[in-house]
C-alpha cells in the first residue's frame, strides 16, 4: 500500500496528517528544507571569529578547494586507498582461513581479539616514529584501522555459514577449495561488506587524526593549520568535503554489496554503480 | 547396485546407536523406500550412504565399489531444498557438474536440458527466493539428475510442501525414475507416498534397525488410475500401519506415555 500511495495521488488537504503523509512520501522536501533551516540559523546567529557564514564559506569555496583541499587531499587518498586496499587484500584471507582452519584460528584468535577491542589511534605515535611522517605511515595507520573489521567481520561470516548449504557442497563432492570459492565466500559476503564498511569508517579517522598529529601533510593537517590561524572559510571547506567524500565511499560500498549479495534485484536496474 | 551391510552407527558417547546391524540391498532400477518414526535411524541411513556422515561400522557398496565419501555417482534431494540463494536455477543445477569441471557450455547446456525436464524451462534465470518451495525442490531435484547418478537418494524430499505440491511431484518424481530407470533409495513418513512411489518398502523401528520388508506389486505408471482404491494398497497400508502402530506403542511404553 506505502507503495502505491505516492504524494502526487494524495488528495489535497489542509489538516496535518494528510501533510506529514505527503512529506514522508517526498523524503527529499523535508531534507533539503532541514539543511536550509540549518544554514539559514548558521548565518543568523553564526559570527566571524569563531564560526564563519555559510556566504563567507560559499564565497571562500571555489579558491580554497581548488587550491588547498585537493594537493592536501591528494598526499591523504594516496595513503588511504593504498591502506585500505592492502586491509581487503590482507584481511579477507585471514578471516577465510581462520573460520575454515582450526589451527589458524588458536593461532591468530588472541591478536585479532586484542587488537579489535584496542583503539587503534593509540598506536598513531609509534607508528610515526617508526615509518616517519610520509606514505609509509599513512599507509600503516590505515591499515592498523582497517584490517581488523575486516578480518573479525570475514571470520564470523565465514563461521556462520548455513550447514544445509555445506550439506549440499560436501554431497556433491566439493573438496574443501571449491566449498570456499562456491559457498563460503558467497555466503560471507554481507558481513564481509559489513567489514568493509567499519573498516573504510574506522581508517578515515585514523589517517585525519595521523595528519593532525603530525601537522605537515593531507587535509588533517589542513584542517588543524586553518582552526589555528582562524582561517575558518578554507576550515569548513575542508571539512564539508570530507563529509561529501564520506557519503560517497560509503554509497559506492553500499552499492557494490548490493550488487554483488543481492543478484535477483539487479533486473532492470540501472547499471552498477548508478543505482540505488 | 547398494548393498548396505550391518551398518552401525553411534553418535558421539550415545549408549543406544541411531543404526544398528543395518543391512538392505537395492538393485539396479529399484525404487527403495524406508519409512518409519521419527528418530529411527533412517535419515542416518540416507547420509551415511551419501557420504555426509561416518559409519561407526559396517559397510556401504554402490555398484561394486566400497563407498565411504560424496562421490559423482551418488546425487541427493534435501528435505529443505538446499539450494544457492545467489545462483539462479540454472547455476544451481549445473552445480554438481562444474565441481566436475564440465566446461561452461556444456554444463549449462545439461542443466538447461534438466530444468526441461522438470517443467522449469521458463524459470531459468530465476533465483530460489522468487521460485515457490516446489519450484525450488524441482531445481533441488535437476540438480541432482543433472550429474546422471548410479544411485538418487532423497532425504524427506516432499516433507516441506503442501499436499497439492506434494502429489504433482509425486507423479513427476515416478515418472522420471521410471523413464531413466533409476535406482532410487528414498526416505519418507508418509506410508501413502512410499506406497506410491515404490518398488519395495522397507519400515524401521528404534532404535536403527529392519522391521518390516513390503513388495509393492501395483502396476506402473500409478498415475493413470486410482491405485488407492485397488486391494492390494488396502493391504499393505493395514500392514504397514499396524507395523508402525506396534513399534510406537513399544516406543511409548519404553519412554513413558503421556497418556496412560
Amino acid at each position: 500500500m506505502s507503495e502505491i500511495a505516492t504524494g502526487a495521488s494524495l488528495p489535497k488537504t489542509a489538516d496535518g496528517t494528510g501533510l506529514a503523509h505527503r512529506l514522508r512520501h517526498n523524503p527529499w522536501v523535508l531534507r533539503i528544507a532541514s539543511v536550509a533551516l540549518l544554514l539559514i540559523a548558521w548565518q543568523l546567529f553564526g559570527n566571524r571569529y569563531s564560526t564563519s557564514f555559510p556566504t563567507d564559506v560559499a564565497r571562500a569555496f571555489p579558491h580554497s578547494f581548488v587550491h588547498d583541499v585537493v594537493p592536501a587531499l591528494g598526499d591523504t587518498l594516496k595513503g588511504f586507498f593504498a591502506g585500505f586496499a592492502a586491509s581487503i587484500v590482507i584481511g579477507v584471507p585471514i578471516g577465510l582461513l581462520m573460520a575454515r582452519s582450526r589451527l589458524v584460528e588458536l593461532a591468530l584468535e588472541p591478536y585479532v581479539n586484542a587488537l579489535y577491542a584496542t583503539p587503534r589511534l593509540a598506536l598513531i605515535p609509534v607508528l610515526i616514529l617508526w615509518l616517519g611522517i610520509d606514505f609509509q605511515m599513512r599507509f600503516a595507520v590505515v591499515l592498523v584501522s582497517g584490517v581488523f573489521p575486516i578480518i573479525l567481520n570475514t571470520y564470523l561470516g565465514a563461521k556462520e555459514v548455513d550447514r544445509n548449504l555445506l550439506d549440499a557442497g560436501k554431497a556433491y563432492a566439493a573438496g574443501e577449495l571449491q566449498i570456499l570459492r562456491t559457498i563460503v565466500i558467497p555466503a560471507s559476503l554481507p558481513f564481509i561488506f559489513a567489514g568493509f564498511r567499519l573498516g573504510l569508517a574506522r581508517s578515515f579517522i585514523g589517517i585525519i587524526v595521523a595528519e593532525i598529529e603530525t601537522s605537515v601533510l593531507g587535509i588533517g593537517n589542513l584542517i588543524n593549520q586553518d582552526a589555528k590561524t582562524l582561517r575558518f572559510d578554507g576550515m569548513w571547506v575542508a571539512i564539508i568535503t570530507l563529509g561529501v567524500l564520506s557519503i560517497i565511499f560509503s554509497t559506492f560500498l553500499k552499492r557494490t554489496e548490493a550488487w554483488t549479495t543481492r543478484p535477483w534485484e539487479r533486473k532492470g536496474m540501472a547499471p552498477w554503480p548508478f543505482r540505488r | 547396485m547398494l548393498e548396505i551391510s550391518n551398518l552401525t552407527k553411534y553418535y558421539g558417547d550415545a549408549e543406544v546407536p541411531a543404526l544398528s546391524s543395518f543391512n538392505l540391498n537395492v538393485d539396479t532400477g529399484e525404487f527403495v523406500t524406508l519409512i518409519g518414526p521419527s528418530g529411527c535411524g533412517k535419515t542416518t541411513a540416507l547420509r551415511i550412504v551419501t557420504g555426509l556422515l561416518e559409519a561407526s561400522g559396517g559397510e556401504v557398496v554402490v555398484d561394486g565399489k566400497p563407498s565411504t565419501a560424496p562421490s559423482p555417482d551418488k546425487a541427493i534431494v534435501f528435505q529443505m531444498f538446499n539450494l544457492f540463494p545467489w545462483r539462479t536455477a540454472l547455476t544451481n543445477v549445473a552445480y554438481g557438474l562444474e565441481l566436475q569441471g564440465v566446461g561452461k557450455k556444456e554444463r549449462l547446456a545439461k542443466a538447461r536440458q534438466y530444468l526441461d525436464l522438470v517443467g522449469l524451462s521458463n524459470r531459468v534465470d530465476h533465483y530460489p527466493n522468487q521460485l515457490s518451495g516446489g519450484q525450488n525442490q524441482r531445481v533441488g531435484l535437476a540438480r541432482a539428475l543433472a550429474i546422471e547418478p548410479k544411485l538418487l537418494l532423497m532425504d524427506e524430499p516432499f516433507g516441506a510442501l503442501d499436499a497439492l505440491t506434494r502429489e504433482h511431484l509425486q507423479s513427476m518424481v515416478a515418472q522420471i525414475c521410471a523413464d531413466k530407470n533409476l535406482t532410487v533409495l528414498f526416505v519418507t513418513h508418509s506410508v501413502d507416498e512410499a506406497i506410491y512411489l515404490s518398488d519395495r518398502i522397507v519400515v524401521m523401528g528404534t532404535p536403527g534397525r529392519v522391521i518390516g520388508e513390503f513388495a509393492v506389486d501395483l502396476k506402473r505408471p500409478r498415475h493413470t488410475y486410482d491405485w488407492r482404491a485397488t486391494p492390494e494398497y488396502a493391504a499393505i497400508r493395514a500392514e504397514i500401519w499396524r507395523l508402525l502402530q506396534a513399534e510406537l506403542a513399544q516406543v511409548e511404553a519404553l519412554t513413558g506415555s503421556a497418556y496412560e
